[in-house]
């Protein structure tokens, strides 16, 4: 079968890569000229498999001088076979067309050395298609994974820091003209922090995240503690409808909630917010937390026990600090569930003063204010949640429960 | 150091009842092994007696004092766990200590107390381990570190040593052993290990199906088990049982298979026969004879297993391993009738 021949690998990658890159490239230089560039795929579908082939056929003499002559010649051919202007550019722009041809060939030929290294051009076993398959979807599912967090991200980045005037005049141009000073540069922050009181719906949002976090974690470490190790009847009745109330939505409960809210005034309060977010958060908390609870070694429980502990003891001092991992990242699913809220805030908070982020961003969209402003929001939004989750995360790989019990 | 008596304890895990009006004696010092088969409600029956488990009927009494509503640690037990249970986010020192100052023991009089149980257990350099540091055997150590530090009333082993390796569940063995003679503290140890059992006990308590079936010393369940249940578990290789009946006051297996044994007895079911007291002789007339199957040489014993004919089952002997056996060869073989133990139909010995 020809399926079987590392020919036929080589091929296949080839052709996929050069396509995938040649999109992503033409991506990259319409964001970064501000041009519109067309999108010519035919002659990379034979130039990307060529590749391929000189790639399997050279395996055994592959070396950092040889990968360097691949590319250039992989450069070569595709810039011949469009007749040296493969994007219909205009002409100034030649030498940035020419640097984008030498990466797409560049990672085209990266990508070609990660899924097919080590695989003959002949008869294939099982293990290697099956090793070629798993190595090629990685890379793939890879690289589309970074692009789709990283694109609107860079999008959402570059659009903040540019003005009114430019945005306008070419809304495609994502070029930021570096050189400004640094106030043009962030015009739009500035802007957010002294006339749109974003300093306050930061302070408010960090509020009311950290407090849900604080009592959701305050009732359900004790809660999935008790689910996972006591014996309570009729537990399972219980822990199946602490997640039916997971499962539905909050735009049910909404109304309702408005109307009740209203009616004992905590409706247009912070107090309000911070009394219904733990009640969303909880049950998943619980539900999290008590499977790795009942992971834990019961035996390790009844040691404590045995030397003398009380089970409130025995939950500060042996089960959070072997749950760590788990506990953070709960902890920090549930910063997340209650930073990006925002449906509830929407209807609940009325006062500027004591708007969230993500109600004070949708106070900016509308016709007035210009859209780097929102964009810039945005930003403000996101960076926090990032920083934390940098911070946090050695806690979160850390697995501390290894080596207790057993061999 | 403590007696412990249980009175009439049942235990029912929802409707499953899985300790059924267990009493028992247990004296001050004495090594009491519960031994029986997976599941029979061994650990339960520890675990009530540590106050772990709640039980649903009966009295627990510690140096004669109801103990039954009290919690674990004012029973004043410790207890080792087959997975050794270690805190594992502690260091051995922390581990062995944690009991201590628990209740507030200063942290010199700590140390002093944690380097003695360390040099007992010869943990002395494992002090700032953790557990994940540590092997099988150290790891062992170091729950009965934490066990002794305390000075309990009673030890609660439960099944220690099932997670070592065979050669260390030896020499473990040998050190509980030792630590029972050198602390002389009432021991309570669970095994489904009869040879762990037999070696360790003063007196084993023989569980089956959450009903004490035996209490005795090792000689006593070997030598003169209640009933098969008993005669089947104690003792390796298993003892022979044999379907028999009495003709003309000798024992027959199968209507024509005669054996060489007398007996007065009546209503005999069953016969029960050690491999240990089972002699080989020549083939003859008139003595009970098969064909050798398969042969198990050790070294130090010999045993071979004999097909006489009976419902398809093979007879285990032990032999001079000196002797060459031949496969398929027919022998003789000798029942010493001093050690044969009789069944009636509902399993009990007779006497
Ligand atoms: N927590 C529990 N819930 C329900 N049944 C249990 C529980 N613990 C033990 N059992 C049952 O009780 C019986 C005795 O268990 P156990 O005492 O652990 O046996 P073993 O003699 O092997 O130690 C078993 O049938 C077991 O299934
Ligand atoms: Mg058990």
């Amino acid at each position: 079968m020809f399926w079987k021949y590392g020919l036929f690998f080589s091929i296949l990658s080839g052709g996929i890569w050069g396509i995938f890159w040649q999109i992503f490239f033409t991506i990259v230089g319409i964001l970064t000229l501000g041009t519109p560039l067309s999108l010519e795929l035919s002659q990379i579908m034979i130039i990307g498999p060529l590749a391929g082939i000189m790639y399997i056929k050279s395996q055994k003499f592959l070396s950092i001088k040889f990968h360097l002559a691949a590319i250039i010649i992989v450069t070569f051919l595709i810039f011949i076979s469009h007749l040296g202007n493969p994007y219909q550019a205009e002409d100034e722009n030649q030498i940035i067309i020419f640097v984008l041809i030498l990466l797409t060939s560049f990672c085209i030929w990266v990508s070609l050395n990660h899924s097919l290294y080590n695989l003959s051009s002949g008869k294939l076993s099982k293990h290697d298609i099956e090793s070629f398959f798993i190595k090629f979807m990685w890379g793939i599912g890879l690289i589309i994974l970074i692009l789709i967090t990283l694109i609107p991200f860079y999008i959402m980045i570059m659009t903040s820091l540019k003005n009114q005037q430019s945005l306008i005049l070419n809304p495609l141009d994502l070029s930021v003209n570096l050189n400004t000073d640094f106030k043009t540069l962030f015009n739009s922050y500035i802007e957010l922090f002294t006339n749109f009181n974003f300093h306050l719906f930061l302070i408010n949002s960090f509020i009311v995240s950290c407090t849900t976090v604080i009592i959701t974690l305050f009732f359900s470490i004790p809660g999935a503690y008790a689910l996972a190790r006591l014996r309570i009847p009729n537990k399972k009745i219980f822990s199946g409808t602490v997640i039916l109330i997971y499962l539905i939505p909050s735009i049910v409960l909404i109304i309702p909630l408005y109307a009740i809210f209203s009616y004992i005034g905590l409706r247009n309060s912070l107090f309000g917010l911070i009394l219904v977010y733990p009640a969303t958060t909880i049950p998943v908390a619980l539900y999290m937390l008590r499977g790795y609870f009942s992971a834990l070694s019961s035996e390790i429980d009844d040691a404590a026990l045995i030397d003398g502990l009380s089970r409130i003891q025995i939950i500060l001092k042996i089960a959070i600090p072997l749950s760590k991992p788990a506990i953070v990242s709960v902890g920090l699913y549930v910063f997340m569930i209650a930073w990006n809220e925002f449906l509830i805030a929407f209807m609940f908070l009325d006062d500027p003063n004591i708007f969230t982020l993500s109600r004070g961003i949708m106070s900016l969209n509308s016709s007035e204010i210009p859209q780097q402003h929102l964009m810039a929001g945005a930003v403000i939004a996101t960076i926090p949640v990032m920083i934390i989750f940098l911070y946090l995360e050695k806690f979160l790989i850390s697995g501390l429960s290894a080596g207790g019990v057993k061999g | 150091m403590a007696s412990i008596i249980l009175q009439n304890i049942s235990k029912w895990f929802s409707s499953n009842q899985v300790i059924k009006n267990v009493d028992l004696n247990i004296k001050d010092g004495e090594f009491i092994v519960f031994v029986g088969p997976s599941g029979c409600g061994k650990s339960t029956l520890l675990r009530i007696i540590s106050g772990l488990e709640d039980l649903n009927e009966g009295t627990v009494l510690i140096d004669d004092l109801d103990v039954t509503d009290k919690i674990p640690y004012d029973r004043g037990l410790s207890m080792v766990f087959q997975s050794y249970a270690l805190y594992p986010h502690m260091n051995v020192f922390d581990n062995i200590g944690f009991s201590l100052k628990t209740s507030g023991v200063k942290s010199d009089i700590l140390k002093t107390k944690v380097e003695e149980v360390a040099k007992i257990l010869q943990l002395e350099d494992l002090l700032h381990r953790l557990p994940k540091q540590l092997s099988g055997g150290q790891k062992q150590r170091v729950a009965i570190g934490r066990a002794i530090i305390r000075k309990p009333k009673a030890f609660l082993f439960d099944e220690p040593l099932s997670n070592l390796d065979a050669a260390l569940r030896v020499e473990m063995r040998l050190e509980i052993s030792k630590l029972h003679k050198e602390l002389g503290v009432t021991t309570i140890y669970v095994t489904h290990d009869q040879v762990e059992a037999m070696t360790l006990a003063d007196k084993i308590v023989v569980l089956n199906e959450g009903k004490i079936i035996q209490i005795g010393s090792p000689h006593k369940l070997y030598n003169y088990p209640k009933n098969l249940f008993v005669a089947e578990f104690i003792g390796t290789p298993k003892m022979n049982i044999l379907d028999c009946i009495k003709k003309e006051g000798y024992i027959y297996l199968d209507k024509n298979k005669k054996t060489n044994i007398k007996t007065k007895k009546e209503s005999i079911f069953k016969l029960g026969i050690r491999p240990d007291n089972i002699e080989i002789c020549k083939s003859e007339k008139n003595i009970l004879s098969g064909h050798v199957k398969f042969c198990e040489y050790l070294g130090s014993e010999q045993y071979v297993y004999v097909d006489c004919g009976i419902n398809n089952k093979l007879i285990i002997v032990k032999i001079d391993p000196d002797i060459k056996v031949v496969l398929n060869e027919k022998i003789g073989l000798k029942f010493i009738s001093k050690y044969v133990h009789f069944f009636c139909k509902d399993g009990l010995r007779l006497i």
